[in-house]
């Protein structure tokens, strides 16, 4: 009966470890880019996150779209302004910095609180609330489950997010320049392909996706400055255990730590869950030291 | 080519596979002590590989490297070292913010317990001053290692090889990229080292190869090709097909004809 | 605290000197050390003294990361985990002191009392000996530090991973104190500490002891750093740093090399919180997080990650600064702390050290223009 019980308790946390891997999955898969992709330890994408909630937050409060299609406005222009802020910042400070991880990450810190700061006085210290589409209350219940149609739209934007970046990397033009550049720069940039183009593309798409989980966050929580940091390091930690630069893997992990956390939660408590986590992250790197997927070579590094 | 006694380094079937493509394919190779034996071959054709694969740095997918008779596949590299194998690196590597006499001093020293490596070097032993006397960097001791040139970097490294007094060195690719002058002095300073110590040499340089190799093996496309003296090896057809570069003809009959060795 | 660039550099840089340069660094030690005990206890009034004493408690977590990451290449980014199981390690033993001294207690601190906890948990029961309470301020991070280092430096995790992994740690740990209020104090963390050993904290007698034990310490915590830095361990560390796989084939494992330097800046670490409760009788999460801990980096990165002087030297001008500035405009600050990360990256990588390694070179060379060096 014990374990009928437990089990039943674990189903339960089911769609919240879904939702949470959704989120984590979304601020993840910008970072596939810009960090599993180009080796930059970008800090400020919280901020970036940040600023596509404010998009979202500014489309309602400042110009006055109606909720119903506010956010459907949003998700692009969250994605166009992010996109653009992280373009800039490519160009003007990160593109002297690569092959140096460690110093972009100081960098981007920098950059980060900057950011935020601005926010504050901006939009002021308090956080702020976006409504959602009245499309979006109450959910569905199934076989005893609830499922909130926010939490349903937030998994189907990642699901949408992820095919279009796989479809984009395996099946377009620049997609396709993006992985030889990554693959071998040199040989890229002999090969007649402009390296540096590619570079700020894939800077690009990867600071828009951050915008677009900056919008899908205003529909589960409160806004405000520090938004992007609670999600940042999590963020970061599906990219470490999915493998570097491994969509798949960036995949599987999201919602591997999302369930984790979520099932850990009702039987530890809150305060023990991240601690959990965190141990059952350095065990897992025990085994699998570069993550759930690597591309083996010649090259050790 | 088959010594009498026991063999100090012997590889059995080695096998090495990454992803889709065999870099090495079943390669036996034995070496006796104090011998001084010369590994050639194509690009491609495994020999880098093969010292990754004695040294731990790559593991076979197949195969056994037995040295002194114990099995040592699959070690960590820092456990193979105190096996007694040394190597050098195509690109010598160097640590450039340490003096000369500070990187000869740490490949010396890695027998020392963390209590002993806590304390400060006064001064040169007498190993490191020996060592840098023969590899003939004494005057540029207390010089950071960065200030030297490539051919200076790749004596750093034979002395930092020999300061660990192992009892096999695996040089890889030793004269690449040296001048006419820095390689006389780095063949002078091979066969010295060879007179009391076992040697394994990758080279692509047939001058090289011809004034100072004994012994000579030659790889192809992850097998052996042939084993000889250097006049056998330079007499074999295959190997001078090999060599002229006709890859493209004649790829798939030497592949044949290593599998009937 | 500071030296000339004796101490600091690349041991690169020392043979070429004179006797009178080698001299130079101990004296100026000296000096800082005269001054700091025999000057500043006499012109600054306690509450001066007091900031001065906390600037140096970064000073010895400065130290600490210039070890890690200068030497080490390891970019600790959870400095403030060790610095906060140090601090409240002791946080706990002067909370006891002040529980047991108080007849109205009833034996618990007060927020246990609130969390309706009537009797002392096991946890706490140890530190009401002060050993017990300084031991674990050093050992426990350093304990930490080991096992956590072994741990990913053996499956050869490191550069960015590693630096996450910190910031993990960091975050996991700041929700852990917060959520065990009954346990921790909360948000509010550990504070209110009337006495250490029986005598007052707040009388100005006392700070001045507490201050000039402060100033020991970090010149103990400095020597012993610079022994490390200078033993063959040093040069070993600087190898792993700049080529980690090919130490292995010096036959030298870096797994142990890295994980005690990490050790190492974990306790310095634990003693500059131990003695931070001290001086500012508080310890609380929100000087322990993912930024906090960012912040004691940027101080190292400013004063020098490759020099102990300059890492100590840069915590305590940054801990001035932000006293200074962050109270009279808060944003400004913020925007000023954001632009030194990228200035000082973009700029000067080598910190105030390397920009006065490099004026020293140039004097140098001014004054011996052929660069006569044996």
């Amino acid at each position: 009966m014990r374990t009928v019980d437990t089990i039943n308790q674990l189903l339960a946390q089911l769609p919240v470890g879904l939702s949470i891997g959704a989120v984590l999955l979304l601020a993840a898969l910008g970072l596939n880019f810009t960090f599993g992709q180009m080796g930059v330890i970008n800090m400020a994408h919280g901020e970036l996150i940040m600023v596509g909630a404010y998009t979202a937050f500014v489309a309602q409060a400042w110009v006055g779209l109606p909720s119903s299609y506010a956010l459907l406005v949003a998700l692009p222009a969250a994605f166009a302004v992010t996109g653009l802020l992280g373009l800039a910042l490519e160009a003007g400070l990160i593109r002297h910095f690569y092959g140096r991880p460690l110093d972009t990450l100081l960098l981007t810190f920098g950059i980060g609180l900057v950011l935020q700061q601005l926010a504050r006085d901006v939009f002021g210290a308090p956080n702020v609330s976006v409504p959602a589409p009245p499309w979006l209350a109450g959910g569905l219940t199934v076989a005893g489950m609830h499922l909130p149609y926010a939490r349903l739209f937030i998994l189907a934007l990642a699901a949408a997010c992820v095919a279009a970046t796989a479809y984009y990397l395996s099946r377009s033009r620049s997609g396709r320049r993006m992985r030889a550049v990554i693959h071998n720069r040199d040989l890229a940039a002999v090969s007649g392909i402009a390296v540096r183009r590619v570079d700020a593309a894939t800077f690009f798409l990867g600071s828009g996706l951050a915008g677009v989980a900056g919008v899908a966050l205003t529909l589960i929580g409160p806004t405000g400055p520090t938004t992007g940091t609670n999600y940042i390091v999590d963020a970061f930690l599906v990219v470490v255990v999915g493998g570097l630069g491994q969509l798949r893997g960036t995949v599987l992990a999201a919602f591997a730590l999302g369930l984790l956390n979520a099932m850990v939660e009702p039987w530890s408590g809150a305060s023990l869950a991240k601690v959990v986590v965190f141990a059952a992250i350095i065990v897992f790197l025990q085994l699998r030291p570069q993550g759930m997927f690597t591309v083996r070579t010649r090259a050790l590094t | 080519m088959t010594p009498v006694a026991e063999p100090l380094l012997r590889l059995s079937g080695i096998r090495v596979v990454f992803g889709s493509f065999t870099a090495v394919d079943g390669v036996d190779l034995s070496v006796a002590e104090n011998e001084l034996r010369f590994l050639i071959g194509p690009n491609g054709a495994g020999k880098t590989t093969l010292i990754d694969v004695v040294t731990g740095r790559v593991r076979p997918s197949g195969g056994r490297v037995l040295f002194g008779g114990r099995d040592i596949t699959g070690l960590r590299e820092h456990a193979i070292v105190r096996a007694g194998i040394g190597r050098t690196f195509q690109t010598a590597t160097v640590f450039e913010q340490l003096t000369v006499a500070d990187n000869v001093d740490l490949a010396a020293c890695y027998r020392m317990g963390p209590l002993r490596l806590l304390r400060r070097r006064r001064g040169l032993s007498d190993t490191v001053a020996a060592v840098l006397e023969r590899v003939g960097l004494l005057a540029l001791a207390d010089r950071p290692a960065g200030v030297l040139s490539h051919g200076q970097r790749q004596w750093l490294e034979i002395g930092m090889l020999l300061a660990q007094s192992p009892r096999l060195l695996l040089l890889d690719e030793p004269v690449a990229g040296m001048s006419a002058g820095e390689r006389e002095r780095t063949g002078e300073l091979l066969v010295e080292i060879a007179a009391d110590h076992t040697v394994v040499v990758v080279e692509h340089d047939m001058d090289f190869l011809r004034r100072y190799a004994r012994d000579v093996t030659v790889l192809h496309e992850g097998r052996v090709l042939t084993e000889g003296t250097v006049a056998q090896v330079q007499a074999d057809e295959r190997v001078q097909e090999v060599y002229l570069g006709r890859n493209v003809d004649v790829a798939a009959p030497l592949a044949v004809g290593a599998e009937g060795e | 605290m500071t030296s000339t660039s004796a101490s600091s550099l690349s041991p690169a840089a020392a043979p070429a000197r004179s006797r009178a340069g080698r001299l130079a660094g101990p004296a100026v030690f000296v000096g800082v050390l005269a001054v700091a005990l025999g000057v500043l206890p006499a012109v600054l009034e306690p509450f001066r003294l007091n900031l001065v004493a906390q600037y140096l408690c970064f000073a010895i977590v400065g130290l600490g990361i210039a070890v890690a990451w200068g030497r080490g290449g390891m970019l600790v980014l959870g400095q403030g985990v060790f610095f906060g199981l140090g601090g409240y390690a002791m946080g706990m033993y002067l909370t006891l002191e002040r529980v047991s001294s108080d007849p109205l207690s009833g034996g618990v601190p007060d927020f246990m009392s609130w969390s309706g906890i009537s009797e002392l948990p096991l946890l706490w029961r140890p530190f009401a000996h002060p050993a017990v309470a300084i031991a674990t301020a050093v050992l426990l991070p350093g304990l930490v530090a080991a096992l956590l280092g072994w741990a990913v430096f053996r499956q050869r995790v490191r550069g960015a991973y590693f630096a996450i992994l910190n910031q993990a740690l960091a975050a996991a740990f700041v929700i852990l104190l917060i959520n065990q209020q009954h346990l921790t104090g909360g948000t509010n963390g550990l504070t209110r500490f009337p006495t250490l050993f029986g005598a007052s904290l707040y009388s100005a007698d006392t700070k001045r002891w507490v201050y000039v034990a402060v100033v020991l310490v970090a010149a103990l915590v400095y020597l012993a750093f610079r022994q490390v830095v200078r033993s063959r361990y040093g040069a070993l560390l600087v190898a792993v740093r700049d080529g980690e796989d090919r130490v292995r084939f010096l036959g030298y494992d870096p797994t142990w090399v890295k994980t005690l330097a990490y050790t190492l800046s974990a306790m310095a670490a634990g003693v500059g919180g131990a003695l931070f409760v001290v001086v500012m009788g508080i310890i609380a999460p929100s000087s322990l997080g993912i930024v906090p801990s960012l912040m004691m980096v940027l101080a190292v990165a400013i004063g020098g990650r490759f020099s102990l002087a300059g890492a100590a030297l840069g915590a305590v001008l940054m801990n001035a600064a932000e006293t200074a500035f962050s109270e009279s405009f808060a944003g400004g600050w913020t925007y000023l702390q954001g632009a030194l990360f990228v200035l000082v990256i973009v700029f000067a990588p080598r910190g105030l050290a390397g920009i006065a390694e490099s004026a020293a070179g140039w004097w140098r060379s001014r004054r011996q223009p052929q660069g006569s060096s044996q």
